[in-house]
């Protein structure tokens, strides 16, 4: 269970997944959903919170047969996992939330291909315990959320004039259509990605020289 | 687990049987327990969309026409009110589901709903709106229905959505033709089936 010591523990793995590691903003990880289900609040809640469950899961799963696992065989374990666990929150989906499921349509199911996941099978679970394995899933599945979230809401305001379906802007607001068309969500991500960026500049600056350990 | 040099595979081999196995056994138990659920959640959907197309509707039977498969609406006395016949058709960006609902003797449209679009949002996604689909109800199930451009003229005009004319061509078009071909099957349907004596001869 002795974490080697040059990877970060669990409350490291937490907060770089949170901001500095953010999958969406930081590693472009997860594009498909990114674009294709932000075009409302709820359709990105639900969809970051069925990819963080799958991916705190699958975090533990590959955490525990770690020691099991040999080069050649890693893949298929993670496959294998991967699959199983999104088709059962698929399952419940469509059992409990018909209508989101049938909203999301197949990006549920394409969570299985999801390079997050995997990702962070290969990069964490697949090397420390249960425990990192854990805050990392937190970590970066709460970053992925995030990241959603604030896509959806740039894009059902300006798209909509509403959040989660309340109108929240005066009736006078004119819906700029396009952000909820595909094209709205490379503006968004785009918009989005240079102000985290802007963000974590200025924030490395006003440190000096200092490496950045969140 | 196993010591240096010791054969590795038959571990592997447990470990992925295992694995597939444990899962394989999650996935069906899963299944096993929301299959109701989720065959319910279609079915209801079906039966509000049946029951929106036609008003007065209490319940309905599926039916046959001619090899079309349509729902014989009926009130709490057993009485048809109506009949509801779904419809596809190709729109702008997939396929269309359609629910049309026709009187009791089969002559006119008393009800259109769209029950599966992926049309552009905010522009052919709007022929799910009652502005749009209200156009239809009332119009005879002979008529030769036909999307009309602001200002365009037809027999039977159907005012196409703003920027959507393809999408409200394809409803339509689906609906019109889908018409034609069960219109006999229902009429001879419905003079076999009891139709509500409301729906025949006003009440005095």
């Amino acid at each position: 269970m002795n974490t080697p010591a040059s990877l970060p523990g669990a409350g490291q793995r937490f907060t770089q997944g949170l901001l500095p590691e953010n999958p969406v903003f930081r590693q472009l990880l997860g594009m498909c959903p990114t674009l294709a289900v932000t075009n409302s609040v709820a359709g990105a809640l639900t969809m970051g919170l069925a990819t963080g469950l799958v991916l705190v899961s699958s975090n533990l799963i590959t955490s525990l047969l770690r020691r099991q696992l040999q080069p050649h065989l890693r893949i298929l374990v993670y496959t294998l996992t991967i699959a199983s666990l999104v088709t059962i929150a698929d399952r419940f989906l469509a059992a409990f939330l018909p209508e989101m499921s049938r909203l999301l349509g197949p990006y549920v199911p394409l969570i299985i291909v999801n390079c997050l996941i995997i990702s962070r099978a290969e990069v964490c679970a697949s090397k420390q315990g249960p425990w990192v394995a854990l805050w990392d899933g937190l970590g970066q599945g709460g970053g992925f959320l995030l990241g959603l979230l604030a896509m959806g809401t740039v894009r059902e305001l300006l798209g909509a004039g509403s959040l989660l379906g309340w109108r929240v802007l005066p009736a006078a607001w004119e819906n700029w259509v396009i952000m909820v068309l595909p094209a709205g969500g490379f503006l968004t991500l785009g918009a989005l990605i240079a102000v985290v960026n802007w963000y974590v500049q200025r924030r490395e600056q006003a440190r000096g020289s200092e490496p950045d350990h969140g | 687990m196993t010591a240096p040099g010791q054969e590795k595979s038959p571990n592997t081999f447990l470990l992925v049987l295992l694995l597939a196995g444990t899962l394989g056994g999650a996935l069906a138990l899963v299944e096993r327990s929301l299959e109701g659920r989720i065959a319910n959640h279609a079915r209801s959907r079906l039966r509000a969309a049946v029951l929106d197309v036609v008003p007065g509707g209490h319940d309905s039977q599926a039916v046959d026409l001619a090899g079309q498969p349509a729902y014989r609406v009926i009130d709490n006395r057993q009485q048809t009110v109506g009949w509801a016949v779904p419809a596809t058709t190709t729109g702008f960006a997939d396929r269309l589901e359609l629910m049309i609902g026709l009187s009791a003797d089969g002559q006119r449209i008393t009800g259109l709903l769209v029950l599966e679009s992926k049309e552009t949002p905010g522009l052919g996604d709007r022929i799910r709106d009652p502005q749009f689909t209200g156009q239809f109800v009332g119009q005879p199930a002979d008529a030769a229905l036909q999307a009309v451009k602001p200002g365009g003229s037809a027999e039977f005009p159907i005012q196409a959505v703003t920027g959507a004319t393809i999408s409200s061509r394809a409803v339509t078009d689906g609906v019109r033709e889908t018409l034609r071909r069960v219109r006999a099957a229902i009429q001879s349907a419905a003079e076999s089936a009891p139709a509500s004596p409301d729906a025949r001869e006003p009440t005095p």
